[in-house]
């Protein structure tokens, strides 16, 4: 089945695939610590080319999100580099008392079902809803279906920590070789927007059409949730008339009430998934809710494969435009 | 007196505007794209030289629409602006109060919402055309009648039949259906008008607060059966203006004219020789890095014009040359 890879010791060691999209860009610092602690050969696919999207089209089923088809062309993308296994975690709950998009729950089923000839897809749980003693055991059977020991398991947990901690990153650091080779370089960012969207989407230049080396293009620094602390969301999510149970859109809904109220955001721009459940439901109730509060400008986007990147543009422009001259 | 031009390349029609400093409008072209952009273009640069004195003396340029990139580079603009701002700039030129624009073009629609002058918040038709020019073409072809007649149909009826107006190709079936049963064609025309109006204030219009005084423009203003559907649905009076065929164009010369007075520069137009010059496009794809950008080259008389589309510099090159340079380097 596979080019046999051993460690330095000279054993060998199983290859196993990872997939560059969906929860890669919110846990992958976990993921890779408990690979790299069990002593694995990681294979990553490279960032999602125009390629890999049109082969999780074919594959993908038909209402599921951008984002989701792009991660069946990554899985389709390991399938031809002979891993051993292919590790699609199960990620259920992150945060108490909420629940994560359904179609992460689903994803190693869906890879399973839809992938030709995958190598054997291994699906550790994530549910923070469960009791530690249970989310280790998923751990260590995870590790033993790839034929670690129950030792090596044990020290790459413990190496890997928490899989709840999230990953803080800004927005800047992606838009930085946009700015770098891009036409703006010299001159100051003339407006700072919010940026909101789901980390998978903002973070793929294809599945979220260039929209971020437009942005920089357009003199606009772009500032994500990321930016913003867990405890401020917190309190924009407690005043709701009902708890929001999506951890990830609720985070989104707080963040759009957060920045809107912001003196130093000129604009808000909600980048949303066509197909996504939480973002259909919440990405409006932010809108509502932010033309309620105050007079902060939002634009809303729809991305899908179908959305060409014309109209993206003109929208982009436009709304930047409008700021502009509103500041005047 | 110094003139400033505005190129509004549309899906289906393109526009050309010449107004002078004190924004008069002095002469507007109104052409079919017929999938030519640059062609459409270089016609409507010829009619221009042909009513007006040879020393007329353009300052700015500016290119609005979906062609407004390759357009802009072509003529060499001074300014390239999207359609919302230009068409929201001519309104207010136009009408200074006006408080909502309401746009429908060939293949888009759009709404404008302004306030004191600024606009406040837009939207644009998404995937779908529905309710656009294109369609209502096609229905006036369909039933036989020009399309200059086919809303001028709607008014000779008080009745309206119901269409079912959220897609373009249900509509159409429905029409044909209502047509089979033997409802007469004012009827139908009437509902179908109702049926647009319907469909673009529940799409683009959706959320968005609507007010007095409203201005309709775009090429499907031109149609009485879709103003008179939109006067009954909002309840108000819905003023269509003079250009309103043009109202992007002039935008554009406006949006012009602003630039080159912020910024006094000579302008890059390369003169209106450009009427009788061969051209050719050409792109490829450039493969130094994974990006695997587009690029696009512009030929004028058999030598590279512009070429861009590259996310990185590598390739640009944007500098103008102005056809009388050229003519004289061709002297040489």
């Amino acid at each position: 089945m596979s080019a046999v890879s051993r460690n330095a010791d000279g054993v060998s060691v199983p290859r196993v695939g990872f997939c560059r999209a969906l929860l890669y860009h919110i846990q992958w610092d976990f993921w890779k610590e408990y690979l790299d602690g069990l002593g694995a050969e990681i294979v990553l696919s490279p960032p999602t080319s125009k390629e890999m999207l049109s082969d999780g089209l074919k594959l993908a089923v038909d209402d599921t999100c951008l984002p989701v088809k792009a991660f069946y062309g990554h899985a389709q993308w390991l399938t031809t580099e002979a891993v051993d296994f292919m590790l699609v975690p199960r990620l259920v709950s992150l945060e108490k008392h909420t629940y994560i998009c359904p179609k992460f729950m689903g994803l190693p089923d869906m890879i399973r079902t839809a992938v030709a000839g995958p190598p054997p897809v291994i699906d550790p749980k994530i549910d923070i809803r469960q009791s530690a003693l249970r989310q280790r055991a998923s751990l260590m059977n995870a590790a033993s279906d790839m034929g670690f020991s129950p030792r090596s398991a044990r020290e790459a947990i413990q190496q890997a920590g928490s899989p709840y901690r999230r990953k803080m990153r800004t927005m800047s650091s992606r838009v930085k070789p946009a700015l770098k080779c891009g036409h703006s370089s010299s001159k100051q960012s003339a407006m700072k927007m919010a940026v909101l969207g789901h980390p998978y989407l903002l973070a793929d230049d294809v599945t979220s059409a260039g929209l971020m080396w437009a942005l920089a293009d357009m003199d606009v620094k772009p500032v994500t949730l990321e930016s913003v602390d867990d405890e401020i969301l917190q309190e924009y999510l407690q005043d709701l008339p009902k708890k929001v149970f999506w951890s990830e859109g609720g985070r989104l809904l707080a963040a759009a009430r957060h920045f809107s109220r912001r003196d130093d955001i000129d604009g808000i721009i909600q980048v949303n998934a066509f197909g996504c459940g939480s973002d259909s439901l919440l990405g409006e109730e932010a809108q509502r809710r932010v033309r309620q509060e105050g007079s902060c400008p939002i634009l809303s986007v729809s991305l899908d494969e179908h959305s060409g990147e014309a109209g993206l543009l003109t929208r982009l422009e436009a709304f930047c435009d409008m700021v502009k001259r509103k500041k005047q | 007196m110094e003139y400033y031009l505005g190129i509004d390349v549309g899906s289906v029609s393109t526009n050309l505007v010449l107004m002078s400093e004190d924004e008069e409008v002095r002469q507007d072209v109104y052409l079919r794209t017929a999938g030519q952009p640059l062609r459409a273009v270089q016609q409507g640069l010829l009619e221009i030289a042909q009513q007006q004195d040879d020393d007329l003396q353009i300052s700015g340029v500016g290119t609005t629409g979906s062609g407004r990139e390759i357009a802009g580079v072509f003529v060499g603009a001074d300014v390239i602006k999207n359609e919302i701002t230009a068409h929201a700039i001519g309104a207010i030129k136009l009408i200074p109060d006006v408080r909502t624009v309401l746009e429908i073009g060939g293949q888009d629609s759009k709404i404008i919402i302004l306030n004191d002058g600024v606009v406040v918040d837009f939207a644009m038709n998404t995937v779908c055309a529905a309710g656009t020019g294109s369609f209502l073409d096609r229905q006036a072809s369909r039933l036989g009648v020009d399309i200059e007649d086919f809303g001028r149909l709607a008014l000779q009826t008080d009745n309206s039949v119901r269409i079912a107006g959220r897609c373009a190709v249900f509509a159409e079936s429905d029409m044909i259906h209502k047509q089979q049963i033997g409802h007469s064609n004012p009827a139908i025309v009437k509902g179908c008008c109702d049926a647009l109006v319907r469909n673009y204030l529940n799409n683009v219009g959706k959320g968005k607060d609507i007010r007095p005084p409203i201005v309709f423009q775009g090429g499907v203003a031109c149609n009485e059966g879709m103003i008179a559907a939109f006067e009954e649905e909002l309840g108000c009076e819905v003023f269509v203006p003079e250009y309103n065929k043009v109202m992007g164009a002039i935008g554009s010369a406006l949006l012009a004219k602003e630039d080159m007075q912020h910024e006094p520069r000579p302008t890059s137009f390369r003169g209106f020789g450009l009427h009788s010059m061969d051209y050719n496009t050409d792109n490829f794809e450039c493969e130094d890095c994974p990006n695997r950008c587009e690029i696009l080259e512009i030929y004028i008389d058999g030598d590279l014009a512009a070429r861009w589309g590259g996310r990185c510099d590598r390739w640009d090159r944007t500098d103008t040359v102005s056809v009388e340079e050229k003519a004289v380097g061709a002297d040489n």
